[in-house]
């Protein structure tokens, strides 16, 4: 014992403080590859960065047109009174209102012009419900729906005549030019004046010019009774989906070993096909979610694969050796073989001073279930085509891997330790346009770009980023 | 002062300060490398992911203790780490008898601890590990077991087989070196 811990002294101030010069580009290589994680980062950091922008303006997007939907609704329903209102002021209605006809195509105009009196628009209200009287055949609904919310309850009529007789003072206030030029006015002018002259009797009940001001609640009935009147848009659309994938990776090599890039050069990357059923639901005529369940599938074949031989040589008293190896998607690693060649399997290289053992050849195939969700925005949207864009993020399950060994006397091994990360995230996005069929079927073509943004192996010799470009041909019924 | 300027301007990323420390502790940092490896080029490897894994982890540390010793123990650890990750390590060891290729002798200036250190090379890797945490780095037989994964008992006998394997290499190539220390202890 006493002996053995001497050789452990030996050993101890003999190497301790130990010190020896390494190879004169060892700093070269840590400066390079310092850089070159630098860059990645940053490529990272760009990676997130895009990520997240686009999920904001996804999201804003939705939210923006969602709203814009929606208000697009409002002067549809607002538009009738609002219209009236300037023609009394304007004087411009004079001749028109001779001819109704004349006048419904004025109305239609006039919103636009005068959108921002809304406090007159209360007055034309009660005026415009008159000639709509005779408007009820009209082409547009809006009279004919404003017509049903007057006359939905008494309350509601009151409450109207309420807010027109407040449009009087209001008239008289703002502005007593207005006023004379109404007084100048056409029979169908008096007409209405005495319609206004009616409610004047009794103005100290009349709501506040706030209340005026703001129709927001009546607005909200119009757009509710219009949403009833109009024949509401699909909102389911189911697909079956298939395309064949175009796939691309990005690969980074961390390991020194410059077989490892031999490796990851030598790989090529096979089309395969995915196929699915796709669900979405239209929140709006312009905006609806998607997603789905897809069936993808990555096929890569690699020649030549170097796996370096540890200890470089046999000697008498170690009859084994390991060889271990890299690709882009995990390690190779055949351990205690008895020879580099493992008996005539392998091949063998001397490359640098450094044996290898040479695979010939290493097949990949893995299949995933992906299930997507994402924003789809209708650019076009008519009874006969479509053209719509989408973007969102993909999540991808490895459901199955087979990995097969090529031996150099022919036989097909199959190898299971190339372990890819289980679930992966891609970014999804794309375009897709399409004819319709009658009310419900539809056919479109849909190019399509899965980006990941998680890498998908395991291992850290290298980073490995799978892509694919995807053209769906989509089958789809609505709903 | 110095070094700790140095460290903090590397904590912060600067690029100068890398090279600086770099400087400071390559050579020591080599020779814990090769103690540990095979070849040289593996020592290399082991140097390279060091220092790449230190400018990562530099943050962590807290300017208790001595710097160096710090950086040696991440070295070690992340040593030790890439052994268990490529699965290099065997419970059942074997030894080389015969000469290893690799020379270290251009690179030495200490032609003793040169010898010592391809006495060590020789190793197999498990028995070259566990000599190296115990009799060099100090570790307890409680710490490298739970360092290796591997049990108290298997570091024991694993230690006393690299003892029985280095000292009779050492008695059947340098008995004077041998002599001359053990009489010196």
């Amino acid at each position: 014992m006493g002996d053995k811990t001497k050789i452990d002294k030996l050993f101890q101030d003999g190497l301790n403080d130990f010190e020896a010069s390494p190879q004169s580009d060892s700093w070269a290589r840590i400066h390079a590859t310092l850089e070159k994680k630098q860059q990645k980062k940053r490529a990272l950091y760009w990676r997130w960065a895009s990520i997240a922008a686009a999920v904001v303006l996804a999201f804003y997007t939705g939210y923006y047109f969602n709203d814009n939907a929606e208000t697009e609704n409002y002067p549809e329903t607002i538009n009738q009174p609002v219209m009236a209102q300037p023609d009394y002021i304007s004087g411009k209605e004079k001749n028109k209102t001779t001819k109704k006809e004349e006048s419904v195509v004025s109305d239609t105009k006039q919103p636009r012009t005068t959108k921002s009196n809304f406090a007159p628009n209360k007055k034309v209200v009660k005026n415009s419900s008159k000639p709509g009287q005779n408007a009820a055949a009209k082409t547009d609904e809006p009279i004919v729906s404003n017509n049903i919310a007057f006359a939905k309850t008494k309350q509601e009529e009151n409450a109207i005549t309420e807010n027109d007789v407040t449009m009087v003072p209001n008239l008289a206030n703002d502005s007593s030019t207005q006023i004379v030029n109404l007084e100048k006015k056409t029979a169908v002018e008096d007409e209405q004046n005495q319609a206004l002259n009616v409610p004047i009797e009794q103005p100290t009940t009349s709501p506040s010019a706030e209340e005026v001001t703001t129709p927001a609640t009546e607005t909200l009935d119009y757009t509710e009774s219009a949403d009833k009147s109009k024949p509401p848009f699909p909102r389911f659309v189911i697909s079956a989906m298939a395309s064949p994938t175009f796939p691309f990776t990005d690969v980074t090599v961390n390991d020194p070993d410059q077989a490892t890039q031999n490796n990851v050069d030598q790989e090529k990357l096979k089309s395969s096909f995915s196929y699915g059923l796709g669900l979405a639901y239209r929140i709006s005529k312009k905006i609806e979610l998607q997603t789905g369940v897809m069936v993808n599938n990555w096929k890569q074949e690699a020649t030549g694969v170097r796996l370096r031989v540890s200890p470089s040589s046999i000697t008498s008293s170690n009859t084994n050796v390991d060889a271990n190896g890299n690709t882009s998607l995990g390690n190779l690693n055949f351990n205690e073989l008895t020879d580099p060649t493992n008996q005539g399997k392998l091949q063998t290289a001397n490359v640098g001073g450094q044996t290898y053992s040479v695979l010939p050849g290493l097949k990949e195939s893995y299949q995933f279930i992906e299930v997507p969700i994402t924003i789809g925005y209708y650019l076009i949207d008519t009874k006969r085509w479509y053209v719509k864009a989408n973007i969102g993020l993909n999540s991808r399950f490895v459901t199955n891997s087979e990995a097969t060994l090529l031996y150099a006397d022919g036989s097909e091994v199959p190898y299971e330790n190339l372990a890819l990360e289980s679930y992966t995230m891609q970014l999804i996005g794309g375009a897709g346009a399409g004819v319709k069929f009658g009310k419900h079927w539809g056919f479109g073509l849909h190019p399509t770009l899965l980006y990941g943004i998680t890498k998908v192996n395991s291992h850290n010799e290298v980073n490995t980023y799978f892509h694919q470009v995807l053209i769906y041909s989509c089958l789809s019924y609505s709903f | 002062m110095e070094l700790e300027s140095i460290v903090r301007a590397s904590q912060k990323g600067d690029k100068k300060a890398h090279g600086e420390l770099y400087a400071l502790l390559h050579r020591k940092m080599y020779g814990v490398c090769l103690r540990y490896a095979s070849s040289e080029a593996e020592a290399q490897d082991h140097l390279h992911d060091g220092f790449i894994h230190l400018y990562k982890n530099i943050r962590k540390y807290s300017f208790q203790g001595s710097f160096e010793g710090w950086v040696r123990r991440l070295f070690v650890n992340l040593i030790l780490q890439k052994f268990r990750n490529k699965k290099l390590l065997y419970t059942t060891g074997f030894e080389f008898n015969e000469t290893h290729e690799v020379s270290y002798e251009h690179i030495l200036e200490d032609i003793n601890a040169g010898e010592l250190l391809q006495l060590i090379t020789e190793l197999s890797p498990q028995y070259r590990l566990i000599f190296n945490l115990y009799a060099i780095e100090g570790y307890s037989h409680k710490e490298i077991s739970e360092k290796l994964e591997i049990s108290e008992g298997t570091s024991k006998s694993n230690l006393s087989r690299a003892r029985s394997i280095l000292q009779a290499k050492v008695l059947e190539r340098f008995p004077q070196c041998y002599q001359m220390k053990s009489n010196g202890g």
